[in-house]
């Protein structure tokens, strides 16, 4: 086809005029089979590079792409101007993917759009053998380079295929943001023979600027006034999950109509959100750069950072998703020079302790586990887990296997030694571009020639529409109207429990707020473990404004707590004030049955799930049967306990359960840590910190028993300075006890063992067989023998029985007899069939 | 870039014979010295005119070439997780394995996990029926245990019966094994669970030479039998029926002169081991030592066995049996027999069985 038959089809599929020199150029070379890297800036119309031949071709394009939001994005695009595409993800139930897979196979598909994790998924692996394939194209290519932003492990894998595929097969790697070393590199692994094109970067109609602010209420309030003078809709991007919500709820606060989007969303309102970004229905959308690369939308007319990104390249990304109508588009980062330290704290602390490391090692050298067992096995968190598994397959050192379906890490036959080496080095390079960053930040030249040199292009010069080429100082100052706003704001500002799941009752509850927030949790603190006394006034006051705000004028059956572990009747006082005030019933009914740990000694949410598992009861069961139950505790962490709770109430009968807490922790999601932002930063140290406390508290229960039992007075164990240390340290063995300040030989050799056992409490490494069978909640047991036919799975024919019976008027206790099934599953059964059958 | 695509491609070409695999490949990359590559961009006509291919055989090659993306995937897939995929002309290749099958029956790649260096180490199988006695595995217990201990591999089919109990008597001893499977490498998980400490510490090699995806079928069994005995350099039969996987095995081992080794049966075993011995095996005592040629008997039995087909001279009885024995002496011993009788052949004294017409036709060679 030459460019004018072309350039037809273009017009009859794209309804676009003409390609641009280099898209031309690539869409030539890609027809004869070459591999291309092409870099061009964002909004330049990569993707008809790979569109436009894909059509063209026989049989199926292959995108790998590294965003779900961007994948719906094109999608729908594509749908609309009548090209068969569809994309394969996480978000999609299985069902629907199998049966994208279906249809790639019988070749009713051109363009296939899947997340580069998907070369770890069997299904897909063995589909892929079936489909004819014309192209791969490797979108936003720069994440196959450790060196750009947004490095992604699974594109390691992408290159070892592209490797593998026919040297005349096309293949095309784009991106905007990659620079000389991150190409060069995307190259080298590309194994050489790869044409690269590149166009220059400027974003022409881009106003740049910074605004310096000094402090986090700053921003809110720069924020507000910004987004009440200004036209269009745009972006604001936060560092972290947290505060996009955070940001979102404060800008509603003040009238302006702004939703919140972060990877931490269900799909359905993620999507919802991502539909109305494109039509335009709110002013602004706060997010996380979940929203971010090759999302092409045309009029988003200004982009506002609220936390320093982390790096130059980040930025030039971030912001391209603006403008891309060309017309005049307002980027503004609100800077404040102590913005750093955070990001700086989490690129120091990205990678676990290398004992950490071992620690994985040494359990994979028993036996190939799960990701899951794997937790279960080094009580290692779930994200420590993940940085650790990737580097160590990048290193060679474990790989993934697939078992049948599943997957399972192996120690290999050979591994090498852990080199961490390239940690450092990884480290320091994160720490210069951050420095980049705060150099942007504080530059008094061009802005746009800053970005774009910084990627590798020296063309821009002066845009002359930056603030600096217009010679504007931005500084905000914080007026005391905005302090009491905000402060007002604070007050009401609550957060959703998440806790709902499809086989419980249990619905979201609220926190009064976060554990860091106002000092929430230092309150909290002091009341539970040094000898505060009730939880104060003030708190109550938060928390039923919390219900307030949450439930409205709903009423509950019955208020219960959670039984104590350490705080005494501190919850317990709280939950009958709340009672009393709301008018709700009160009860003491629920009732821990068996022995369980401090959630907290558990740093996942596996272990911590077994911990409770079956650990709690309800003492008079028929009265619950299906009433609404408010559920108080003082603090919600990983929601475990509360989850098991809400089983267990489900399973007796209870129609409803509704947590409600005082405080919330920072969940550990990914996102939420390993992103920097301003105000998580308080909560995280603050959290820290009270697992060091605990410890020592624990430390020291465990002397005053030793002591007991040796006759000996306490201090001749060890002293307080010394237990301080351990708790500081978490010793993981003998070699680190042996470094503590205060613990010497002897010392260790006596006591050694059962520090250690209580720093890294009961993981010790149990037999996977015997771990994993789960111990049947107690609870369950007894029913078990009341009701035979418990836990077994409703028929048909017995669900036809109960409806005719119960509208013949047979009691519930009757059927319970009848159906040899609790009284709590017969009214369970009936609500449904009631939605199943109607009247 | 790699050519694992490639191989797997030519590998499993649907219905096609190993030998004319083989024989494309090395008219590709030994004698015309091109490139896979290069090979898949000719035309059919060069393919059926340079390469001697038929009309069926290039319309496989030119469905085989748009699935090589395909092969790319499942390629990557594998290297991923820590197979090996050995083509037949790189080093690690067991050169056992070619030496034994030839260009006729050697499998063009092998799908491996574990330790690949077992590929080219002096190596054993020991075979026999999956419902052996209880003599036969004891035999095999034994004599897996002494090759382990003198750094032997032992392969083995992971078959119920014999081949398990030699697995499983080597790994006892901290011994090599090699296990051939009978199934597509990545469908093994079972083992690869079972055999985890031993395949990271080195000393279980699993292999495979069918597509690494195809699961367990009975053909598939069978059809490994053929790797089993040409990955060893020696077979030690423990027991075999008259029919079945390792009879065939066997018989099909003594028709390309292999030696083999039989477990010498008690008088009331109801099992075809003596029958083996008669067709040429050596027969083994319970520790796998073969036994002297002093017993009368057997040496006839051998004596007759080898005469079969063709005369031979002394010299060349010696060194098919193994005898430890002088030329002269062994010559007198046959004359004596009443069943021999020696002529001369191209001036050399030569035995032949009595009822056997005489040969013509080049002899020896
Ligand atoms: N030749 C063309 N003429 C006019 N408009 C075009 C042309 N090619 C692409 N476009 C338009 O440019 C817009 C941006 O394209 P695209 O999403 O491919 O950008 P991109 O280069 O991938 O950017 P990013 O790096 O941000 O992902 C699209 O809306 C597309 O329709
Ligand atoms: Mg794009
Ligand atoms: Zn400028």
């Amino acid at each position: 086809m030459n460019r004018n038959q072309a350039k037809q089809t273009l017009r009859n599929i794209f309804n676009l005029n003409h390609f641009y020199e280099d898209q031309w150029e690539t869409i030539e070379r890609i027809s004869n089979g070459e591999r291309i890297l092409l870099i061009e800036k964002t909004g330049f119309g990569k993707s008809l590079c790979y569109q436009f031949p894909a059509t063209q071709f026989h049989g199926l394009t292959v995108v790998f792409s590294p965003l779900i939001a961007l994948m719906r994005n094109q999608i729908k695009y594509l749908k609309s101007i009548g090209i068969s595409s569809e994309c394969v993800n996480s978000e999609q139930e299985p069902e629907e993917n199998s049966e994208i897979f279906e249809k790639a196979k019988q070749s009713k598909i051109k363009i296939l759009y899947i997340a580069p994790e998907r070369q770890e998924n069997q299904e897909w692996l063995e589909a892929v053998r079936k489909m004819k394939l014309s192209m791969v194209v490797v979108d936003e290519a720069h994440c196959i380079s450790v060196w750009g932003h947004d490095f992604r492990p699974a594109f390691r894998r992408i290159i070892s295929l592209v490797k593998l595929l026919p040297s005349n097969f096309p293949v095309l790697a784009t991106t905007a943001t990659a620079t000389e070393r991150v190409a060069n590199d995307i190259i080298a692994q590309m194994g050489g023979n790869v044409k690269l094109i590149r166009g220059n970067l400027l974003r022409e109609n881009f106003y740049l600027s910074v605004v310096r602010v000094d402090s986090e209420e700053g921003k809110m309030a720069w924020l507000a006034e910004f987004l009440k003078n200004q036209n269009g809709n745009g972006l604001i991007y936060t560092g972290t999950r947290v505060n996009t919500d955070l940001f979102a709820s404060w800008l509603q606060f003040v009238g302006i109509d702004a939703a919140n989007y972060n990877a931490g969303l269900d799909a359905d309102s993620r999507k919802e959100i991502e539909d109305g970004l494109l039509s335009n229905r709110w002013k602004c959308i706060v997010s996380t750069n979940a929203l971010g690369m090759g999302f092409d939308k045309p009029d988003i007319r200004f982009i506002i950072h609220t936390q320093i990104p982390q790096s130059p390249i980040h930025y030039y990304q971030e912001i391209g998703r603006a403008g891309r109508d060309s017309l005049p588009t307002k980027i503004v980062l609100l800077y404040n020079p102590v913005d750093r330290e955070l990001p700086e704290h989490f690129i120091n602390n990205s990678r676990p302790s290398i004992n950490k490391y071992q620690r994985v090692i040494n359990a994979l050298k028993q036996e190939p586990l799960s990701i899951h067992n794997l937790m279960r096995k080094t009580n290692l968190t779930q994200i420590q887990v993940r940085v650790i598994k990737t580097d160590l397959i990048d290193q060679r050192i474990i790989r993934e296997v697939m078992y049948g379906k599943s997957k399972k890490y192996e120690y290999q036959f050979r591994a090498p030694q852990l080199d961490t080496r390239p940690f450092e080095i990884l480290r320091q390079f994160k720490i210069a571009e951050l420095k980049q960053v705060i150099e942007y930040a504080e530059a008094a030249t061009c802005r746009m020639d800053f970005l774009c040199k910084y990627l590798g292009d020296n063309s821009v010069g002066r845009c002359g529409k930056c603030d600096n080429d217009l010679q504007i100082i931005n500084k905000f100052t914080l007026t005391d109207n905005w302090k009491n706003k905000i402060k007002e704001f604070i007050e009401c500002y609550f957060l959703e429990l998440k806790v709902e799941s499809r086989n419980s009752n249990i619905v979201n509850g609220v926190a009064s707020g976060y554990y860091g927030f106002s000092n929430i949790g230092s309150v909290i603190h002091r009341c539970k473990y040094e000898n505060g006394g009730d939880f104060p006034n003030h708190l109550l006051i938060q928390t039923l404004r919390a219900f307030r705000h949450k439930f409205g004028k709903e009423k509950f059956d019955l208020v219960v707590y959670v039984p104590p572990t350490e705080s005494g009747d501190l919850v317990k006082n709280f939950a009958e004030k709340i009672a009393k005030i709301l008018g709700f019933p009160f009860s003491n009914g629920l009732k821990k049955i068996s022995k369980t740990e401090p959630q907290k000694v558990f740093e996942n949410y596996i272990l911590k799930r077994e911990n409770v598992k079956g650990a709690f009861t309800f003492e008079n069961s028929a009265e619950i049967i299906g009433k609404s139950i408010l559920f108080v505790d003082d603090i919600f962490d990983s929601g475990t306990t509360i989850k098991e709770i809400g089983k267990m109430f489900t399973y007796l009968g209870t129609a409803k359960i509704a947590p409600l807490v005082i405080a919330k922790t920072i969940g550990g999601s990914w996102d939420d840590i390993t992103k920097p932002a301003g105000l998580t930063k308080r909560i995280v140290n603050t959290k820290k910190d009270n697992l060091k406390i605990d410890l020592y508290k624990i430390l020291r229960r465990w002397r005053v028993r030793k002591a007991k039992e040796l006759s000996i007075p306490a201090y001749c164990i060890l002293s307080n300075a010394a237990l301080k240390n351990i708790a500081e340290m978490k010793p993981e063995n003998f070699m680190d006890l042996l470094e503590i300040h205060g613990l010497g030989k002897i010392t260790v050799k006596k006591y050694g063992e059962d520090i250690l056992r209580l720093v890294n409490k009961g993981f010790e490494t149990k037999s996977e067989e015997t771990t994993k069978k789960p111990k049947i909640p107690s609870y369950i047991e007894e029913n078990r023998k009341i009701y035979p036919n418990a836990y077994k799975p409703w028929t048909e024919e017995d669900n036809k029985k109960l409806w005719q019976l119960y509208n013949r008027g047979m009691k519930v206790e009757h059927l319970s007899h009848f159906f040899k099934r609790t009284k709590g599953a017969i009214s369970l059964r009936i609500n449904k069939l009631y939605i199943k059958y109607g009247k | 870039m790699s050519d694992y695509p490639y191989w797997m491609a030519l590998a499993h070409l649907p219905n096609w014979l190993t030998e004319k695999i083989n024989s494309l490949i090395v008219e590709i990359i030994q004698n015309r010295r091109i490139s896979f590559v290069e090979f898949f961009e000719l035309n059919k006509n060069e393919w059926q005119n340079e390469f001697q291919l038929n009309e069926k055989e290039v319309e496989d090659l030119q469905n085989t070439k748009l699935e090589l993306p395909n092969y790319s995937f499942l390629a990557e897939s594998l290297l991923e997780q820590g197979f090996s995929i050995i083509t037949i002309n790189s080093e690690e290749y067991s050169k056992t394995l070619k030496q034994n099958l030839k260009m006729k029956y050697s499998p063009p790649l092998l799908y491996t996990k574990g330790n690949i260096k077992l590929l080219n180490e002096s190596s054993v199988a020991i075979v026999g029926s999956r419902k052996a006695s209880d003599i036969a595995l004891e035999f095999t217990k034994t004599i897996a245990k002494n090759f382990a201990k003198n750094y032997q591999i032992v392969v083995s089919g992971f078959a119920k019966g014999v081949d398990k109990t030699a697995l499983d008597a080597t790994l006892e001893v901290h011994g090599h094994s090699i296990i051939v499977l009978p199934q597509g490498i990545m469908t093994f998980t079972s083992g690869f669970k079972k055999y985890y400490a031993q395949i990271i510490e080195g000393d279980v090699l699993l292999l495979s030479t069918y597509h690494p995806n195809v699961p367990w079928s009975v053909g598939l069994a069978m059809g490994r039998n053929i790797y089993i005995y040409g990955l060893a350099d020696k077979i030690y039969v423990a027991e075999t029926d008259l029919k079945g996987g390792t009879w065939t095995g066997v018989m099909d081992g003594l028709k390309k002169d292999r030696t083999i080794y039989v477990r010498e049966p008690e008088s009331d075993e109801k099992n075809a081991n003596y029958l083996l011995i008669e067709k040429g095996a050596i027969p083994v005592d319970m520790d796998g030592k073969p036994i002297q040629v002093e017993d009368k008997k057997y040496f006839e039995l051998q004596i007759k066995n080898i005469l079969s087909s063709k005369p031979l001279t002394a010299k060349q009885i010696k060194d098919c049996l193994h005898l430890d024995i002088d030329t002269l002496k062994l010559s007198q011993l046959i004359s004596s027999m009443d069943f021999i009788v020696s002529e001369k052949i191209k001036k050399v004294k030569s035995f032949r069985l009595k009822n056997k017409k005489k040969l013509q036709g080049n002899l020896f060679e």
